[in-house]
């Protein structure tokens, strides 16, 4: 029998076995892994780029060889190559054959599909995107599926996404009430630790979309409401993060919280340079003082890093630590007096 | 498989009996430190006329000695720089760099080689950086070395044709070149373990942005892939016998990105180009996969 998927018990030791290094490749994990096999986080980003890649140039070579039925064969092509990697090869979450599938669907809906206007189109990429995130299990796809699913609503209100007047109500609250339920349903002990990651994705992003939609509005009301959304929405995280010791509600409590400084941002005649330097010391005395209350752990939260690995957001700092510094000006730029082009500590001006 | 304290410990972090917000934190001060930065250059940038340099100047240095003298004090005190520590000292860094460079930009002590405020800049960091042992710091220290190579870190740098790329691709290989030299030195003389990923893997990124120049460059393309070949073997290399999978990622992602370029640049035929794209975008993978393979066995 072909198994479509590794079974709940052998997706929580590949979660396991990913989470503690050490054991990775140990004779007793890959018993209990049945031959599914999945890279670390960067390999299968660089593989889902990699898979993105290719199923383009698949696309093109078939737009060369047969250009009516191009979209038909390679999706077809491509959803086969992804099939076969999953059953033969048994990769999962391995970033290539997400790449593929999704690409393929895609292109397969365009095919069945040609002409039916941006509702009909936006409609047709969230279900398939929806549909190859339940196929892969990938909380990203299931994302971008609720996202398209907000532009086929506010399409089907009477808006054309950019540079038309009118309140993007209706896709603005399609997307906190997404945030909102994933935030509910967290609480449901899944048997996949897959299925913990798309709703961690939902009530990360889909909030700050619902941002998005209503927070370049520059009418009061809107401005309080979203305000006292992101607010409501981020304090509800903090409390459920807590409670429940997991930290994609602490994350999306972050990110609602920039939401409602950004709403804020008229609450005092500052110029925007006083501003960011406020804000951003009241952000650094905040997290400083945090820091060293929980150096030592109070009812078991602590600040102090845990052992699971995190060589990705490690990287990251330091090329973020990097990119804040000064850069070089362009070489054919003469030296002025009074200034010249300067930009450092993260300023990028003139003087 | 794994010892008794480490099977407690990630027992007790299953279960939520003990709970890191480590990393929250940390994305809470890098945002808070950006906004710090951005705002003091904005406001250095506009307030000149009405603070005046020398005031502004002093008043900068005031702050970025506040934030290395709270580093200063936890390094006196023997005790471990908590990471509120780590970003505050960043602050710090990054104060002086605007500092420096608004100084420099207001009295021109350097003239017209100005740019080498940018290598007293990377000195100073180093300095530090190794002082207080903080890679954040260090990372500050690369970028400034970076920036005076003239490494702008633009993507559109690499397409321009009036040989900017050219001079982009050169440079950026001569400063891998220093950055590897620098942690070879670093590991010789012993100096921090802890600085020698942050070291190989600005170089790496460096070395490859600059082997990629040289290749878009029609007069350079074999000379380029050449380095680039060079680095994606040592890269690979490293990978293998680190057990560092992100080497591994740039070794292969890196030569599919030259060598899709070159084969559209040096075959004219459409779909043989195409073809052979697809060819090597897929070869990257599996041998990205292969890696995965292989590392898993080296475990077993």
């Amino acid at each position: 029998m072909i198994d479509l998927r590794p079974t709940p018990q052998q997706e929580r030791w590949m979660t396991v076995a990913a989470r503690l290094r050490v054991m990775r490749g140990h004779p007793l994990i890959l018993e209990r892994l049945g031959g599914w096999s999945a890279p670390s986080f960067i390999a299968r980003c660089a593989c889902f780029v990699l898979g993105a890649v290719a199923g383009g140039l698949t696309m093109a070579v078939f737009e060369m060889l047969y250009r009516p039925a191009a979209t038909l064969g390679a999706g077809l092509a491509l959803i086969g190559a992804a099939e076969w990697l999953m059953l033969r090869k048994r990769l999962y979450h391995a970033g290539v054959e997400e790449a593929l599938w999704s690409g393929g669907s895609l292109a397969l809906a365009v095919h069945f599909l040609p002409s039916i206007g941006d509702k009909g189109l936006s409609i047709t990429i969230a279900l398939v995107l929806a549909a190859a995130a339940m196929r892969l299990l990938n909380p990203f796809l299931l994302t971008l599926a609720f996202a398209a699913a907000s532009i086929a609503i506010d399409l089907a209100s009477g808006h054309r996404l950019w540079g038309e007047s009118g309140v993007a109500v209706g896709a603005g609250a399609f997307c906190y009430g997404v945030g909102a339920i994933a935030l509910l349903f967290a609480r449901i002990r899944f048997s996949r630790p897959s299925h913990d990651h798309m709703l961690s994705w939902l009530m990360i992003i889909m909030p700050l979309c619902g941002f998005l939609w209503l927070g370049t509005e520059r009418a009061p009301a809107i401005r309080i409401d979203t305000a006292l959304a992101s607010g409501i929405f981020a304090l509800a995280a903090l409390m459920l993060g807590m409670y429940r010791r997991a930290h994609a509600p602490l994350l999306a409590c972050i990110a609602s919280f920039g939401c409602v400084a950004y709403q804020l941002r008229d609450l005092t005649a500052l110029p925007l340079k006083l501003k960011l330097i406020v804000w951003g010391g009241a952000a650094l005395f905040l997290a400083m003082g945090l820091d060293r209350y929980l150096r030592t752990p109070r009812g078991g939260i602590t600040s102090c890093p845990s052992s699971e690995g995190t060589a990705a957001l490690d990287l990251m700092q330091w090329f973020g630590a990097g990119a804040l510094s000064p850069r070089a000006a362009p070489p054919s730029a003469a030296f002025k007096g009074g200034g010249g082009t300067f930009s450092g500590g993260g300023a990028d001006g003139s003087y | 498989m794994i010892d008794a304290a480490a099977a407690a410990r990630a027992a007790a972090l299953e279960r939520g009996a003990i709970f890191s917000v480590f990393e929250e934190l940390r994305f809470i001060l890098y945002a808070a430190v950006a906004a710090i930065t951005a705002g003091i250059g904005l406001m250095v940038k506009d307030n000149l006329d009405r603070i005046g340099p020398m005031t502004l100047i002093a008043v900068l240095a005031v702050v970025s000695a506040g934030c290395y003298a709270a580093a200063l004090r936890t390094l006196w005190q023997r005790k471990e720089r908590s990471i509120g520590g780590d970003y505050l000292l960043l602050l710090g860094a990054l104060i002086v760099s605007a500092d420096l460079g608004y100084a420099e930009s207001q009295f021109h002590w350097l003239g017209t080689e100005w740019q080498w405020y940018l290598l007293i800049l990377a000195v100073f960091h180093g300095a530090s950086a190794y002082g207080f042992g903080s890679r954040l710091v260090l990372s500050t220290a690369i970028a400034a070395l970076a920036a005076w190579f003239g490494i702008e870190g633009r993507a559109a740098t690499l397409f321009s044709v009036d040989g900017s790329a050219l001079s982009l691709g050169t440079h950026a290989v001569i400063c891998a070149a220093t950055l590897l030299v620098w942690a070879a030195a670093n590991r010789r003389l012993g100096g921090p373990a802890a600085f020698v990923s942050v070291f190989e893997n600005f170089a790496a990124n460096i070395g490859f942005w600059g082997a990629l120049a040289l290749c878009l460059r029609p007069g350079y393309r074999f000379a380029g892939f050449g380095i680039l070949s060079a680095l994606a073997a040592a890269s690979i290399y490293k990978a293998l016998h680190s057990e560092e999978e992100i080497f591994a990622v740039y070794g292969t992602v890196y030569t599919a990105l030259a060598l899709c370029w070159l084969e559209s640049q040096i075959i004219r035929y459409g779909l043989a180009v195409l073809l052979l794209e697809l060819a090597t975008v897929v070869t990257a993978a599996m041998l990205l996969w292969g890696f995965h393979r292989n590392a898993k066995t080296a475990h077993a």
